[in-house]
């Protein structure tokens, strides 16, 4: 167990004291937040709204973090020969992958925090402890398939490429799928693309954690 | 006994053939070095022993084992040329994580001091110099308490200090008991650590021996002295390859220039001005495995 754990807390720590990873994931989600869900209102408050981009940034933070933390940095490791040595060692089989995807999983976890905080101090939205747990829930059920596309970002991609790869990932995914703005200020041709995303399930499932019913079964996604 | 060993490993990428039936034995105590030029075949010879990739042919073991069983990696500490280091962790942290994974791993304060890191030991990595970062890796090969340390290229782009301060570092490990091999393009390297050199070229062995056996089979030394025979009486003497007038002197070509000398002073008493050079020893070395 050990060797897990150690793997774990230092991932942890290496992402957290990296500033150009650690500083545009943990502040883009709240500073949109801040923007589109409480400055550009300008204090008319949408219960709808709010709850709209809270789920939507939640699931950008996962997102983000899985591409960023464990695409871009095992890409890196992998080229660059660092994944050779700990591959030499004799560290336990899974270490490598159970720390990335743990770290991710942590960072996303912070992001969630402080944009709950923001929604409930900030905007007055109500949210039961019941409703925090389980968006948690599924914020980590969510980054294990973003930590999927990671992993595979990191395999094929070589340190060079992977940035401009994870960009074209993610801010297509995350526009399309209505993280950033609700998918009602769309077009509807662009809103015929959402449910082929994942992403794009994931916030739906959210919504229904936080109560906007949206009439069919959230059970379809 | 044998604690590594590569059986007629033969390893192609493409069209280049980097392993060609190549055979590596390394006993127990001993320092190897593999010696050869960039593109040799000595990565892929280390990789292979390492279970990092895997010989078409023939075969790597490691005490007794497949090299990618945990038990085999277990007794080994192994230092690779890497371009990429978690830059964020402290020189303790990589050691503590790296030490979780042995079984019986060194005292923290014991790595520290075998690997000079005493005083910078809760630094970044990024902050420390090249010296500074290559010997954190080697703390990381030899935390664990191994039997075995694979130093791939282990000084290569250090300064003069810095290499003569990891070749120390070496050394205390195998005087305490440990196996190593090494890889080197650096032939002083070889001579100053191993007391086994494989030559290799072309993915095959192409000399093998103590440092001093493959020194004298690279090399001619250039001698030079001022003396009053004549050009034809020194060429006539044994082990003189070549004799040409240099300045007031003359300038010899001799694969022993000790026994070139006694014989200059039993014929000629006033012999001074003596220099002996080994010219291009890494020429010598390059010419060799051309």
């Amino acid at each position: 167990m050990k060797p897990y754990l150690l793997e774990i807390k230092y991932e942890f720590l290496s992402l957290l004291r990296s500033p150009r990873f650690a500083v545009p994931t943990l502040l883009l989600p709240p500073m949109f937040y801040i923007f589109f869900g409480m400055l550009l209102p300008m204090g008319k408050f949408s219960s709808a709204a709010a709850k709209n981009l809270l789920a939507g940034y939640c699931v950008f933070g996962v997102l983000a973090t899985a591409l960023w933390g464990i695409g871009a940095n095992t890409a890196a490791e992998r080229g660059l020969g660092w994944l050779d040595v700990k591959r030499a060692s004799p560290m336990p089989p899974f270490a490598y992958i159970v720390s990335k995807l743990a770290g991710a999983i942590l960072f996303g976890f912070i992001i969630q925090c402080t944009l709950m905080a923001l929604a409930v101090f900030g905007v007055g939205l109500k949210l039961t402890i019941e409703q925090a747990g389980q968006l948690t829930l599924l914020m980590i059920a969510a980054a294990i398939p973003c930590g999927a596309i990671g992993f595979l970002v990191g395999a094929i991609a070589s340190p060079q490429s992977a940035p401009g790869l994870i960009n074209l990932l993610a801010f297509p995914l995350a526009i399309l799928s209505g993280l950033w703005l609700p998918m009602e200020m769309f077009p509807p041709a662009l809103r015929q693309i959402a449910p082929a995303l994942p992403p794009y399930h994931v916030v739906e499932v959210a919504l229904a954690i936080l109560g906007r019913r949206s009439g069919e079964d959230t059970g379809m996604h | 006994m044998v604690i590594a060993e590569l059986r007629n490993a033969t390893k192609r990428f493409g069209p280049v053939t980097a392993l060609d039936g190549f055979n590596l034995k390394l006993e127990r105590g001993r320092i190897l070095a593999l010696l050869g030029r960039n593109g040799a075949g000595k990565t892929t010879a280390v990789r292979c022993l390492l279970g990092l990739t895997a010989p078409e042919t023939g075969e790597a073991r490691v005490f007794g084992r497949d090299p990618r069983e945990r038990e085999a990696r277990q007794r080994m500490g192994v230092m690779l040329q890497t371009g990429q280091v978690p830059e964020t962790l402290r020189a303790r942290e990589h050691i503590a994580l790296f030490s979780s994974y042995y079984p019986k791993p060194m005292p923290m304060a014991a790595v520290v001091e075998a690997a000079g890191l005493a005083g910078i030991e809760d630094r970044l990595y990024r902050k420390l110099s090249g010296g500074q970062q290559q010997r954190v890796l080697f703390a990381l090969a030899i935390c664990g308490n191994p039997d075995l340390l694979v130093l791939d290229e282990p000084t290569a782009g250090l300064d003069v200090e810095s290499r003569r301060a990891l070749w120390e570092h070496v050394r205390a490990y195998a005087a305490r008991g440990g196996s190593v091999l090494l890889t080197t393009h650096y032939l002083p390297e070889a001579d100053a650590l191993a007391d086994h050199v494989v030559l290799i070229n072309k993915g095959r062995t192409h000399a093998e021996g103590t440092p001093e056996e493959i020194k004298a089979r690279t090399g001619q030394r250039t001698l030079r002295c001022v003396t009053k025979m004549p050009l034809a009486a020194v060429t006539a003497l044994d082990e003189v390859d070549q004799v040409e007038p240099q300045g007031a002197g003359i300038c010899i070509v001799t694969a022993s220039p000790d026994r070139v000398l006694a014989q200059l002073f039993a014929l000629d008493g006033t012999l001074h001005g003596i220099e002996v050079t080994a010219p291009g020893l890494e020429e010598a070395f390059l010419e060799m495995t051309a």
